[in-house]
């Protein structure tokens, strides 16, 4: 088995070399700009040591978009959970329609953000004319209805919906194939010793999907910490910030405000974040290799 | 086996493609120097990037490139490519700016009133000298744009049309319910409060974009103290320091607690509020003159449109006739492979039979003088002819996006009712001085 | 997956009636969102503001799709993001699987280190590295190019494709590959032929994924793409809804953004079998 060993630098290096010269590198010199001082024009090495920090650690609306965002992972979390085993065991499960129904629940996945995101804002939450307004005063419910959009109290709640509504698909596919991989016969099993459809799926589906899930929950993470297309299309941030976002404020700062140096500090944050906890996370999850 | 020799050769032939593709569709803009432009007598040619406003497909747009396009004609070796250069493309243009590939012509590089332009300075065209070649040229524009243009001496920027905020009503509505365009700002009141009795919304406003929003408390401002003070006091977080701007904050509260603004405003992006208020929902909408040429396709045919100056406030001792504007000025690269070309540009532009088209097609005001005031709107020519010094509108914070954004979020509560006038005086200067470097 | 349907005939479970009524109506939900974009998409620029959202277009406006095509420059923008998108799926599929192969069967000491420098890759938010990655395409003259943005995706999408594909090296049986090396197949021969193709479910998996990411990818492509000829669809479709707003040419907007849905849902209605069984064999440990 040798001269394998020949193959690792060749088919090792051109992954290596990409990570490093288009990731590694670029994330080094983030830390250094984090520590220099290079807002508006031109770079200067001016060293500013924490100063960036610290400031970061005043700024209301950072710790404020910081605060946003885990109220979008937990949001996001709980919405996506439950309705994708719900649509993933129902997939499994039907039989007639199936195609139908799959091709409806994967529909909205094909569209890009920026189209979702018009489609929500316009046919879906506007005041005046949108399809939950509308329904809510035809049904007799005038005092329901809302600038879902508008509210400091409903927008984030709001997007969160329209980004669930996009990106359900992905994980009704992956709880797919968790579920495929559960053995039949113990399911069978538990059928047969007169358990109910609810029991099987809480004792014995729902244990055995853990590992998938508990991947998906990290997933879920990582992705709200990284969120950015979605309130960018949608809402910018607004009203008065109640759905910025790490990742919104950062492109604020950085790409719109020019203020490259503070912008990388932040990015620095939002990168410890992400990896503290992912990794935290990671640890309290078995990692085992798929025998087949 | 079959199945292996498929994806062996699949794979190839990826990898193949992979090592072709070195030039496929890859544009080389980013390198312009194949592309240096001559001015020998035969006239102009090379390549010329001219960064602009107005959305493809528009009429504004057409009439724009109508002035490149006869360039083109005249001079055969010239080509033009134009590059969206407004809102949301503005921190790219930037940041070709920055890093020393910017195009030949580009808007929003200069205005004298926006100290965060200031720094691309060193990278523009000072035309002063190209001023004093062609004073029939330099002469053309009007008194007032040199404020803007104009900086240490030195002219950064043309005028290619100019806005001011105003106050514009539905006249049929005015006329049904005797209302007489607001003067003061009582009669603005009692204006809105007829409307309301009648039914309708009485002021349009959109709760998603707060600078437009925040236009209404900016001008009340300027009513009360004059620009520079309000100027001053926003940028550095000392509102409180400044009794008048107390009061300008609770009209605003006296429009929201009356229930004067547009049903759902919050929830409602400007252009839905334009829309809203062009489909008779709501009586007046506090704009840019910019309106009627953003809006033409959407405007119906028997829409009576009417436009005043922002209602003044008598028992003040500020000037009342300080009007908030939004020029588009626009620049020229000092670098550029292709300057005359790009000079012969702006001045075609700015010549007054394109400036009268403009004018005359699509409602777009002129700095130039000589040069007609469009019409279709009610008493626009009074407002033009009437206007005062003019101010750069969102006291010049709309490229800063720190302040911007920590000021008009504070602005935006006190139009949802979240804050009171005293709390947002205190929150703003709060939020404003934090800021500060 | 059979197993299961057919324990289900025998028994069929109480409330299915109330699962496919939920599902309708979520699938209902979602066909009418589509159609309402449809019907805006044919409506007049000034109709459709003035008529309720639910009227169906007086006259179908097909210019808005014309315009779309020429003005919005829907149908360049497709073309680009093919293009991206295709080339850096396979040059990911292919990097990955190499670099799996590697990491998943071959015992070495960097091994580990290895594993974690490309791991590292994958948790790092996008905005860590887009400032200086900036300026790095910029030195490489791959600033606002598609080829650059190919070289950035394949990056991204690397570390999770190796991540996914080595769990999967690793689960293969060695005697198959034993067997080649005994028949004197050389390394490179055994892994293309013999082990490589073994993953194709897994291969399936990680390329939807990562077609779904970069189809959609929004902020690299805002930032390092400038010229509009070379936009994205994501890109173009958010300049256009940016255009829309300045102009109120939403109608435009509307049919642009039909036209990019229309062969996406296309695509996949014809192999949405193969997308959906693919998907449950390559089984995503993500």
């Amino acid at each position: 088995m040798n001269a394998r060993k020949k193959l690792i630098i060749p088919f090792l290096l051109p992954s290596m070399a990409l990570v490093a010269v288009f990731f590694i590198l670029p994330a080094l010199q983030t830390i250094v700009l984090s520590l220099q001082d290079w807002d508006g024009t031109f770079r200067t090495t001016g060293f500013k040591g924490l100063e960036n920090y610290f400031r970061l650690f005043q700024d209301q609306l950072f710790l404020d978009a910081v605060g946003h965002t885990f109220a979008y992972f937990v949001i996001i979390t709980l919405l996506l959970f439950p309705i994708g085993l719900f649509l993933a065991v129902a997939l499994q499960r039907i039989k007639r329609y199936k195609m139908f129904i799959q091709f409806c629940i994967f529909m909205p996945v094909t569209l890009s953000v920026v189209v979702a995101a018009v489609l929500w804002k316009w046919y879906i939450y506007d005041p005046n004319m949108g399809i939950i307004n509308t329904f809510l005063r035809a049904i007799g419910l005038d005092s329901l209805a809302h600038p879902w959009l508008g509210d400091s109290k409903t927008a984030l709640v709001a997007v969160i919906v329209m980004s669930t509504w996009h990106g359900i698909a992905t994980w009704v596919i992956m709880i797919i194939s968790g579920l495929d991989r559960i053995p039949s016969e113990l399911i069978e099993a538990a059928r047969l010793d007169g358990a109910g459809e609810l029991t099987v799926f809480f004792k014995v589906t729902l244990p055995l999907l853990w590992e998938v899930l508990s991947s998906l929950l990290i997933l879920s993470f990582i992705n709200a910490m990284q969120q950015f297309p979605v309130i960018f299309a949608m809402t910018q941030g607004g009203p008065y910030g109640s759905t910025e976002v790490m990742g919104t404020y950062l492109y604020k700062i950085a790409f719109e405000g020019k203020m490259f140096s503070y912008g990388s500090a932040m990015a620095i944050v939002m990168a410890v974040i992400v990896l503290v906890v992912s990794s935290t996370g990671n640890k309290f999850i078995k990692t085992e290799t798929i025998q087949y | 086996m079959k199945k292996f020799r498929l994806f062996t050769l699949l794979v190839c032939a990826c990898m193949f493609i992979t090592a072709c593709s070195g030039n496929t569709p890859n544009n080389s803009s980013g390198d312009s120097s194949q592309n240096t432009g001559s001015n020998s007598e035969n006239g102009f040619s090379g390549h010329l990037e001219v960064g602009e406003l107005p959305a493809e497909g528009t009429k504004t747009y057409d009439l724009f490139v109508e002035v490149g396009d006869q360039m083109i004609a005249e001079n055969p070796g010239l080509e033009i490519e134009y590059t969206f250069a407004n809102t949301k493309a503005r921190a790219f243009m930037e940041q070709r700016w920055r890093s020393g590939n910017p195009p030949d012509i580009d808007y929003f590089v200069f205005n004298a009133q926006v100290p965060s332009t200031h720094e691309f300075t060193e990278q523009l065209l000072d035309l002063t000298p190209y001023f004093e070649a062609d004073p029939e040229w330099g002469d053309s524009f009007l008194e007032s744009t040199k404020t803007v243009t104009t900086m240490d001496g030195k002219t950064y920027g043309i005028v290619t049309d100019t806005h001011v905020q105003a106050l514009y009503y539905n006249k049929d509505y005015f006329d049904q319910y005797n209302i007489a365009p607001p003067e003061t700002w009582d009669d603005l009141l009692a204006a809105c409060e007829t409307l309301k009795n009648a039914g309708i919304d009485p002021i349009a406003v959109t709760g998603t974009y707060a600078p437009y929003m925040g236009a209404w408390l900016d001008y009340l401002m300027i009513r009360e103290v004059g620009y520079e003070t309000a100027y001053e006091a926003v940028r550095t977080g000392t509102l409180s320091d400044v009794p008048g701007i107390l009061k300008a904050a609770e009209k605003v509260q006296t429009l929201v607690d009356n229930d004067y603004l547009l049903q759902g405003f919050e929830g409602t992006d400007f252009t839905a509020a334009q829309m809203q208020f062009f489909q008779g929902k709501a009586g007046m909408i506090l704009m840019g003159t910019w309106l009627t040429s953003e809006m033409a396709d959407s405007i119906p045919e028997d829409f009576n449109l009417g436009i005043c100056h922002f209602p003044i406030i008598p028992d003040s001792s500020a000037d009342q006739t300080e009007i908030l504007s939004h020029s588009n000025i626009m620049s020229i690269n000092k670098n550029s492979e292709n300057l005359e070309a790009a000079v012969e540009f702006a001045k075609r532009m700015t010549s007054v039979g394109a400036q009268t088209k403009r004018a005359e097609e699509v409602g777009l005001i002129s700095a130039v003088k000589g040069v007609p005031v469009p019409e279709g709107t009610f008493g626009l020519d009074e407002v033009i002819n009437n206007a005062g010094p003019m101010f750069v509108r969102h006291f010049g914070l709309e490229f800063e996006a720190d302040l911007n954004t920590a000021y008009y979020n504070e602005v935006a509560k006190l139009f949802f009712g979240e804050y009171s006038a005293s709390d947002f005086i205190s929150g703003a200067d709060k939020a404003m001085k934090s800021l500060q470097r | 997956m059979k197993q299961v349907s057919t324990i289900h005939r025998h028994k069929p479970p109480k409330g299915l009636i109330a699962v496919y009524a939920v599902l309708f109506l979520y699938c209902g939900f979602n066909i009418l969102s589509f159609l309402l974009l449809f019907s805006g998409s044919l409506k007049g620029k000034s109709e459709l503001f003035s008529s309720s959202l639910w009227a169906l277009p007086q006259s179908p406006v097909w210019e808005n799709y014309i315009d779309a095509w020429n003005i919005g420059k829907i149908g360049e923008y497709t073309i680009n993001s093919i293009y991206v998108t295709g080339m850096t799926i396979l040059i990911t599929i292919v990097l990955a699987s190499m670099a799996a192969y590697i990491l998943g069967r071959i015992n070495f000491k960097a091994r580990t280190f290895i594993m974690s420098f490309i791991m590292v890759g994958m948790m790092l938010p996008p905005f860590v590295i887009a400032i200086p990655l900036f300026d790095i395409l910029g030195k490489l003259s791959l600033l606002n190019s598609l080829n650059g943005l190919i070289i950035v995706y394949v990056t991204k999408q690397l570390p999770f494709s190796i991540f996914v594909l080595t769990s999967f090296y690793k689960g293969i049986p060695y005697d198959l590959e034993e067997a080649a090396v005994i028949d004197g197949a050389s390394p490179l021969r055994t892994f293309a032929q013999i082990v490589m193709p073994l993953t194709l479910p897994a291969m399936v998996a990680v390329t939807i994924n990562n077609l779904l990411n970069v189809w959609n990818e929004f902020l690299y492509a805002l930032i390092f793409l400038t010229d509009k000829d070379i936009y994205t669809l994501p890109i173009g479709l958010f300049y256009l809804s940016q255009a829309a707003e300045y102009s109120s040419s939403w109608t435009i907007l509307f049919a642009g953004m039909m036209i990019s849905i229309i062969p996406v849902l296309i695509i996949f209605a014809v192999f949405q079998k193969q997308f959906a069984s693919g998907v449950s064999q390559g089984a995503v440990k993500g």
